[in-house]
């Protein structure tokens, strides 16, 4: 028992021997298989085809089932039109169930090409048999396709079995003229007896597969850190090892699904539907998107979470952002203020047309406008960038405009439109937006016409689920209603001061003295005019703060110095304005606390003299506070102050919605300015209604502003972003500040300049009812169908 | 998922703890929660206060409004800043091997299982038990195209010989080590650069295959928008011709028509390479963590033969691995388990055999 035992354990160990050598055998095998495989793609590279081919057998019959081998044997057969090779390698393929429906099209389309009708018929019809399991793309028009291979190859078959039948004989040599023997019967029809004829349909036209190269893969090691972590290592302990590896698991999980930028945002905090669009951009549209969210929900947020989350995945290290030139520097301070991303603009000071410097920097700001003039196209177009953005990209909407064709030229990778209205008049604009994002999503227009647009309505598509099925495939629409948005009303007072006869006196000297300043060098002193201009509608004692710098620097004196002076004297006469009472009455008649928004330093050192010789507790906030500081100001606000004065820089982010009143001591020219002052109070959180007060001096340069924008479109009750809309329409590339400016200088008399201001008044109107009409019909045509 | 890693299962919590431990921070451990006393300096570059609570992610959005509570969970600021401290620098750690026992004959089979052989014959002289040196760089991978791919891969060397050892990394898990900590394992420059080359020569391979996946659907990708713009193209030439026979078109409209026609093999050329670009696949490589290993082995010296040519040569029979190393091919530098000489007895892989020996020019 004892020996058969050893006996037994000595057949199993044999066995298992014999098992492992069979499996080193194999595996040796294998590896020759791998040589031979190599060999192949060598000799095939160096252009000896026939060896190529020896090694490839050899690679087969060592690796029968290896989707890479075979995949080597498709491919030397269709460089080298060796048909057999091709379909062997198609039927391989089938055999180890790595036949993709991609190959099963080409196979058909592979064997019309060598005109093998018989088996690709038997292949056309399979491929329709199992046409609905199939993941290809264009369905519609390969299923067209292949219907029509497959009718030619019956009528081939049956014409060549016509031929077979038919003796040669009967053809005669006269009815031949192009040369070719076949005929059909006579019998058939009696047109056709006199000349020969192939088959009534012509071949279907198979275009020429074109050669798709295989994207390049590239290989990078970075020699130094091989030899700075292995030359001269600092021995470390196995937890900080382990630690190591653990922090880079948990790095790995933070994918698309984790917006890893989020962290490292400042100043805002990104609504869920922002967060769920931007993963949405990465992960399925992948970079190329329109994002048009109803005005107000934050286009620009979303474009930019996107791209700090691919420059933080060094997915993205260059990049152009276009925009419409008074959104330029807007765009400037989101990115810094909010995503920590300072990035050169168009509206710097150092920026110069034509320099090719700035151009070539990895990410730049630009106005539309500047990067469309012939200076500057050349070296944007010269060059690739990782991603476009392109704000308010609505004026791309006409392809026969530079703004099209400039973007439509640039070199991109990634590339984001921002538009609340990507349907203006008609869909074409909607057609030309998708096609610089992936020209031929919608086919050519000529086939977008015919198939979604009816004739009459240019805005009102036909087969509307086709269309919806490929434009959800690139555009995101969300509404308000699935953001959530609903905030209390507000309501806007202008409470117009009548100015005292000092303040008169000085408005008036000033008013001279900027004229003849303006008139003796325009355009040169035009920043320093359009300053005083502001800042008279702020207080004297900000107009003095400029007055004073002028006169030290000797700017635009030329020979007004004692004018100047004269101005500066007068200022210091105008203390206890009327404003500052007004505001005083205000701030006493009420029991909410209250935000003063202030625009000049001056101003704010003016007004915290009054409020504290009046006794009101206030808080004070501005840019040149830390941090601490301006935390510690709305703390001070939200807990045992009345009133917050404030400038407009460094209040954004910070929550200030327990306060439901606000006062725009002095107001911005610029619309969205004051828009960005009202979203300090009025946004989600806020659970009262808004209170808003506009101060301005009776027939000031602001009292014409707001007649403007609160009575005439009602700017105060519109949603926030829809000024930008407005504003966008009738402004071109010129502010409105400049056209205000504009008015208030050319005017020769009051009658003038109401007139101007009452032009500027009805197109804005003008505007505003456009917008609405854009807006309406947005609405009807996207609806909700494009939100998350 | 973009990583390689499946769904982390990374406690968060007990990450974050052992992090400030390792760092000289004192911890007291309570319910779902752990009260730190962070070093001022790591307190600094954390930017947090010395005295700090981190709460599990399941506590955490309860407690996260509290000052000072930092809840453990993905996308937390802390959580980031100690991910990116401790992975910061790459680490160097060194570990002595173990055995009770190593095998000291039976290597005839195992050279013969093991090795490709050709026509040489190979004749055990001897062996020895010796010591070697082993390298697992751990480099960190990522691949770029549309959508990123990163993760971690080992590579493990015989610093001695040069190979690149397979499989060797699960069976170190079940090896007796210790860690020295005073002796530093350095490697000189040139085998530094002998790793370098073999990430390079092998990195790539062992990427592509590991990310084939990955690299095939980009690939599919591509073809499928390629293949789209071309259609596109496509229709919109053949709908401009068809345009050009128009009646009623002056001949300057004409000509502007054909300039554009002429014009869209360029701009298809450009949308192409757009996509290429899009699509393409830059990966980087670069190492994070390094493991240096001293270990006891057997040292098997042979003598290679083929005709009446003879070479000597040792060969490494590896206890972590119960296997014999690789050698390393003459000429190119690969690792192989192939003994093929060229004429002059150098050892070649078959590749570099057909191309010719670097050495020699010799070919099999």
């Amino acid at each position: 028992m004892a020996a058969s035992g050893t006996d037994r354990k000595k057949q199993k160990r044999k066995a298992k021997q014999k098992q492992v050598k069979a499996e080193r055998t194999k595996q040796i095998e294998k590896e020759k298989g791998w040589d031979y495989y190599d060999e192949a793609h060598y000799f095939f590279d160096a252009g000896n085809t026939d060896k190529a081919v020896k090694a490839m057998q050899k690679a087969l019959k060592a690796l029968p089932n290896e989707a890479d081998v075979i995949h080597l044997l498709g491919y030397i057969g269709s460089r080298t039109s060796n048909l057999a090779m091709e379909l062997d390698a198609i039927e391989r393929l089938e055999k180890i169930g790595q036949l993709t429906d991609d190959i099963q099209i080409d196979r058909v389309i592979l064997l019309l090409s060598h005109s093998k009708y018989e088996e690709c018929l038997m292949r056309a019809k399979q491929v329709l048999q199992n046409f609905p399991t199939l993941d290809i793309k264009n369905k519609r028009k390969t299923l067209a396709r292949i219907k029509e291979i497959k009718d030619y190859s019956e009528r081939m078959m049956a014409y060549e079995h016509r031929k077979k039948k038919i003796p040669k004989e009967t053809i005669p040599s006269d009815q031949n003229p192009v040369g070719k023997k076949d005929i059909l019967p006579k019998t058939l029809k009696p047109e056709v007896v006199s000349k020969p004829k192939q088959p009534s349909l012509t071949p279907p036209v198979i275009r020429p597969v074109p050669e798709i190269p295989r994207i390049p893969l590239t290989f990078h090691t970075d020699k130094p850190s091989f030899f700075k972590v292995l030359s001269t290592p600092e021995p470390a302990g196995t937890e900080q090892y382990e630690l190591l590896l653990a922090s880079h698991d948990i790095r790995f999980t933070e994918s698309f699904e984790n917006l890893i930028c989020l962290s490292s945002l400042t100043l805002i905090q990104s609504f869920w539907y922002q967060e769920e669009t931007a993963k949405k951009v990465l992960k399925q549209y992948r970079g190329r998107a329109l994002l048009s969210d109803e005005v107000g929900l934050g286009k620009t947020i979303e474009a930019l979470i996107i791209l700090s989350e691919y420059i933080k995945r060094g997915m993205v290290k260059t990049g152009l952002i276009l925009t419409p030139s008074p959104l330029v520097s807007q765009w400037k301070e989101e990115m810094i203020s909010k995503f920590n991303l300072d990035v050169p603009s168009t509206d710097d000071p150092k920026f110069r047309s034509g320099e090719e410097a700035f151009w070539n920097q990895p990410f730049v700001i630009s106005s539309i406008n500047q990067a469309k003039s012939a200076k500057n196209m050349e070296y944007i177009t010269a060059r690739e960038y990782d991603i476009i953005i392109v704000d308010e990209a609505h004026h791309l909407k006409n392809r026969t405009t530079q703004n099209w064709k400039l973007v439509n030229v640039l070199k991109k990778r990634f590339i984001l439109l921002l538009t609340a209205t990507p349907v203006e008049n008609n869909l074409m604009e909607l057609y030309n937006l998708i096609t610089l994002l992936k020209p031929g999503q919608l086919e050519t227009a000529t086939a977008f016409k015919e198939k979604f647009m009816k004739r009459g309505d240019p805005t009102d598509p036909q087969n509307r689920s086709v269309l919806r099925g490929l434009l959800s495939q690139v555009m995101i629409r969300n509404t308000r209603s699935l953001a959530g948005i609903h905030i209390p009303p507000r309501f806007a007072r202008t409470i117009r001061i009548e100015p005292t006869k000092a303040e008169t006196q000085f408005y008036e000297r000033l008013q001279t003295l900027i004229l003849s300043l303006n008139e003796q060098k325009q355009g040169k002193a035009r920043m320093a005019i359009k300053n005083l201009l502001a800042q008279a509608g702020s207080s004297p004692k900000a107009v003095e703060h400029t007055l004073t710098a002028m006169l030290e620097k000797q700017d635009y004196i030329f020979d007004h110095e004692q004018e100047i002076r004269a101005v500066k004297n007068l200022c210091r006469t105008t203390l206890d304005t009327p404003k500052n009472m007004t505001l005083l009455k205000l701030i006493q008649a009420t029991r909410d606390k209250i935000i003063v928004f202030v625009k000049y330093r001056g101003t704010v050192e003016h007004l915290v003299e009054f409020l504290e010789w009046n006794h009101i507790s206030f808080s004070l906030f501005h840019g040149s506070l830390t941090n601490l500081e301006k935390d510690a100001a709305i703390d001070a606000f939200k807990n045992h102050t009345k009133v917050l004065v404030t400038t407009e820089i460094g209040g954004e982010g910070r929550n200030m919605q327990f306060c439901s009143q606000m006062v725009n001591y002095d107001l911005p020219w610029n619309p969205m300015k004051i828009e960005q002052r009202i979203g300090r109070i009025h946004r989600i959180g806020q659970e009262k209604e808004v209170q808003i007060y506009n101060f301005c001096a009776a027939g000031s340069i602001e009292d014409y502003i707001l007649d403007i924008l609160d009575r005439k479109i009602n700017m105060f009750e519109m949603v926030i972003g829809e000024i930008d809309m407005i504003l966008g329409r009738i402004s071109g590339e010129k502010e409105f500040s400049d056209m205000v400016c504009d008015i208030w200088l050319n005017s020769k008399t009051n009658e003038e300049r109401d007139a101007s201001f009452a032009g500027l008044g009805m197109k804005l109107k003008r505007a505003k009812a456009g917008y609405e009409k854009t807006r309406e019909l947005d609405g009807k045509l996207f609806g909700d169908t494009y939100e998350l | 998922m973009n990583s390689d890693t499946q769904k982390n299962n990374v406690d968060l919590m007990d990450f974050a703890c052992r992090f400030f431990k390792s760092r000289g921070a004192a911890l007291e451990s309570g319910m779902d929660f752990t009260d730190i006393l962070v070093p001022p300096d790591l307190a600094r570059s954390l930017e947090v206060e010395e005295l700090i609570t981190v709460v599990s992610e399941k506590a955490g959005s309860k407690e996260s409004d509290m000052k000072n509570r930092y809840p453990m969970q993905f996308q937390s600021p802390l959580l980031e800043r100690i991910t990116s401290l401790a992975g910061a620098k790459p680490t160097f750690l060194q570990a002595e091997l173990k055995f009770e026992y190593i095998k000291t004959q039976g290597f005839d089979r195992l050279i013969t299982e093991a090795f490709d052989r050709n026509r040489t014959k190979i004749r055990i002289t001897g062996t020895g038990v010796a010591r070697t040196r082993y390298l697992i760089l751990t480099s960190l991978y990522q691949a770029q195209s549309d959508e990123l791919k990163e993760g971690l891969m080992d590579f493990c060397f015989n610093l001695d010989t040069g190979a690149l050892i397979p499989d060797m990394i699960e069976p170190l898990t079940h090896v007796q080590k210790e860690y020295p900590t005073e002796r530093v394992l350095i490697c000189s420059p040139k085998e530094i650069e002998n790793i370098y080359d073999q990430i390079n020569q092998n990195g790539k391979k062992a990427i592509e295959e590991k990310l084939s996946h990955f690299v095939e659907s980009m690939n599919r990708r591509f073809k499928r928008d390629a293949g789209s713009l071309e259609e596109y193209y496509h229709d919109l030439t053949r709908e401009m011709e068809a345009g050009l026979s128009r009646t009623g078109l002056s001949e300057r409209l004409i000509l502007e028509r054909e300039e554009k026609i002429a014009l869209i093999p360029a701009e298809l050329n450009t949308k192409k390479q757009d996509l290429l670009n899009k699509y393409s696949i830059r990966i980087d490589f670069q190492p994070v963590a390094a493991l240096a290993i001293i270990t006891p082995c057997v040292k098997v010296f042979a003598e290679l033969m083929s005709g009446r040519q003879k070479a000597a040569i040792s060969l490494i029979y590896n206890p972590v691995t119960k296997h014999m190393d690789p050698v390393v091919c003459k000429s190119c530098g690969t690792s192989s388990y192939s003994l093929t000489c060229c004429d002059c007895m150098h050892l070649n892989c078959r590749a570099c055999l057909m191309k010719g020996c670097t050495l020699c020019g010799g070919k099999k």
